[in-house]
C-alpha cells in the first residue's frame, strides 16, 4: 500500500476548509498520475472523492446540508489516514467508501443529472488514464467506468491530436484498400 | 479454436464497434466486409463488451442491439484465444516499460485476447480505434516518449521484452474505423447523400473521431485531401 497517499488526505481536508476548488481538482489530476504508475485502489477513490468534492461545493442548492456531509467526509479522511499509518488497507479503502457514500448521499438531496456527480467522475479519472498511456480497457478496469462513456468523453479532448500518428494517412489506406478490394 | 483463417479476414475490437455503432456507421463497416474475400471476427470478450454489457444500460442498449443483430446475421463470427498466449502477451506487453524501477501495466486482459486471438487464428488484421494498444504495436518507442511527457519522468524500455512482444506480435496489421469510413466512401457508401457525398464522409469522420476513434484533425484533413 502507498503510503505516501495520507498526504492527499490531509489537502483534501485542507482544501475544504479553505473551499479551493482548484486545489481540488489538481489532487484528482495528480492522483490519476499515481494511480495509473501505483495501480492501487486508495488512489482511484481519493481521486474520485476530490473530483466529487470540485463538483458539489460549488452548487449552491446543497445549502444547510453540504457542512454536515463535509464533516462526515473529514472523519472519513482522518479515519482513512489511520489505518493507512498502521497498513490496514482493507479499512482504510472502506473508509474511503464512506466518504463517497457521504457525498454520493448529499446528490440525491437535489438530483438533476442522470449520471451522478460519482459516475462522472469516474469517467473523467478513466479518461485522464486513458490520455496519460494506459489501455482503455486498464483504465475502465481501475475506474469502473463505462467504456462506452470513456470513449465518448475521451473523442471530444485533444488526446489523439496531441500523440497517436504513428503512420501517414497515405500508408493506412494502402493497406486498407488491400484488404478491402 | 477456429481453424487457421486467410489473410483477408479482420478481427475487429470493442472500441471500433463502439466508435462506428455510436456514430450511425455500422453499415460502412457491414459495406465494407461485402469488399473482403474472409469475414469479420470477434472475441468473446468483445461481444461481451460491445453487446452483452451495454445491452444492459438504457443509455447505450440500441447500440449494442445493433451490433447484436449484426452477430445473429452472421456478418461476425467468434474468434478465441487460448490463454497461454493471452498470458504471454499480457506478461510481455506489461514488462516492457518500467518507471522507477516499477513495471508500468498498460495493458489489460481484453487487449491482450485480442492479440492472441489474431495470432492463434491466423488473422493478420485488427480494427482497433484504441490508441495505446495499437501505438505499442506500431511505435513502441514514440509511446514511451509519450510515457515519459506524460510521468515527466525517466521511462525505461526492456529491450529483450520488446523484442519477443515484437515477434509473437510480428505481421499483425491495425485499421482504424476512420480508414473503413474511408474505404466506404471509395465504394459510394454515401452516395445516397446525392450532390453532399463529400460533406456526408467529412462529416463521417469527424463523428467517428468524436465518438472515440484516435484520430488527430491533422489526419482528417489529410484523409479527406487524399480523397480528393
Amino acid at each position: 500500500m502507498a503510503k505516501n497517499v495520507v498526504v492527499f488526505f490531509e489537502r483534501i481536508k485542507k482544501h475544504i476548509e479553505t473551499r479551493d476548488i482548484q486545489g481540488l481538482k489538481d489532487i484528482t489530476t495528480e492522483c490519476s498520475l499515481e494511480l495509473a504508475l501505483a495501480q492501487e485502489k486508495s488512489f482511484f477513490y481519493t481521486a474520485l472523492i476530490a473530483y466529487a468534492l470540485s463538483k458539489v461545493m460549488t452548487k449552491p442548492r446543497y445549502g444547510r446540508h453540504a457542512p454536515v456531509v463535509l464533516r462526515k467526509v473529514g472523519k472519513s479522511l482522518d479515519a482513512a489516514s489511520a489505518a493507512a499509518q498502521a497498513g490496514r488497507t482493507a479499512e482504510m479503502e472502506k473508509a474511503l467508501e464512506n466518504a463517497l457514500l457521504a457525498i454520493s448521499e448529499l446528490e440525491q438531496i437535489d438530483r438533476r443529472f442522470i449520471h451522478d456527480v460519482l459516475e462522472k467522475g469516474r469517467t473523467k479519472i478513466a479518461a485522464l488514464l486513458y490520455a496519460e498511456g494506459l489501455s482503455l480497457e486498464t483504465a475502465v478496469s481501475l475506474t469502473g467506468a463505462q467504456r462506452y462513456e470513456v470513449l465518448n468523453y475521451s473523442g471530444k479532448t485533444m488526446m489523439a491530436d496531441r500523440f497517436g500518428k504513428t503512420l501517414s494517412v497515405r500508408e493506412r489506406m494502402k493497406k486498407a484498400r488491400s484488404l478491402f478490394k | 479454436m477456429v481453424a487457421k483463417e486467410a489473410a483477408n479476414s479482420i478481427l475487429c475490437d470493442a472500441s471500433s464497434l463502439i466508435s462506428l455503432t455510436d456514430a450511425g456507421l455500422l453499415g460502412a463497416l457491414i459495406m465494407a466486409r461485402q469488399r473482403m474475400r474472409d469475414g469479420l471476427f470477434i472475441t468473446p470478450a468483445v461481444e461481451n463488451e460491445a453487446i452483452n454489457r451495454p445491452m444492459q444500460s438504457r443509455e447505450y442498449s440500441f447500440s449494442a442491439v445493433r451490433l447484436k443483430r449484426a452477430l445473429l446475421e452472421g456478418i461476425f463470427r467468434i474468434a478465441r484465444a487460448p490463454e497461454a498466449t493471452t498470458g504471454q502477451i499480457l506478461e510481455l506487453s506489461n514488462s516492457i516499460f518500467s518507471v522507477r524501477g516499477r513495471p508500468l501495466r498498460l495493458v489489460h486482459d481484453g487487449e491482450a485476447e485480442m492479440l492472441a486471438a489474431a495470432i492463434d487464428n491466423g488473422i493478420p488484421n485488427i480494427l482497433m480505434d484504441e490508441r495505446t494498444t495499437r501505438t505499442l504495436l506500431e511505435a513502441p518507442n514514440e509511446l514511451r516518449g509519450h510515457l515519459t511527457d506524460e510521468f515527466r519522468t525517466s521511462v525505461s524500455i526492456d529491450n529483450a521484452a520488446l523484442a519477443q512482444f515484437r515477434g509473437l506480435t510480428a505481421g499483425l496489421t491495425i485499421v482504424r474505423s476512420a480508414e473503413v469510413v474511408a474505404i466506404a466512401y471509395e465504394k459510394n457508401y454515401f452516395k445516397k447523400f446525392k450532390g453532399l457525398e463529400k460533406k456526408a464522409f467529412e462529416a463521417a469522420l469527424y463523428a467517428i473521431k468524436f465518438n472515440g476513434c484516435s484520430i488527430g484533425f491533422e489526419e482528417i484533413n489529410e484523409m479527406l485531401r487524399e480523397e480528393r
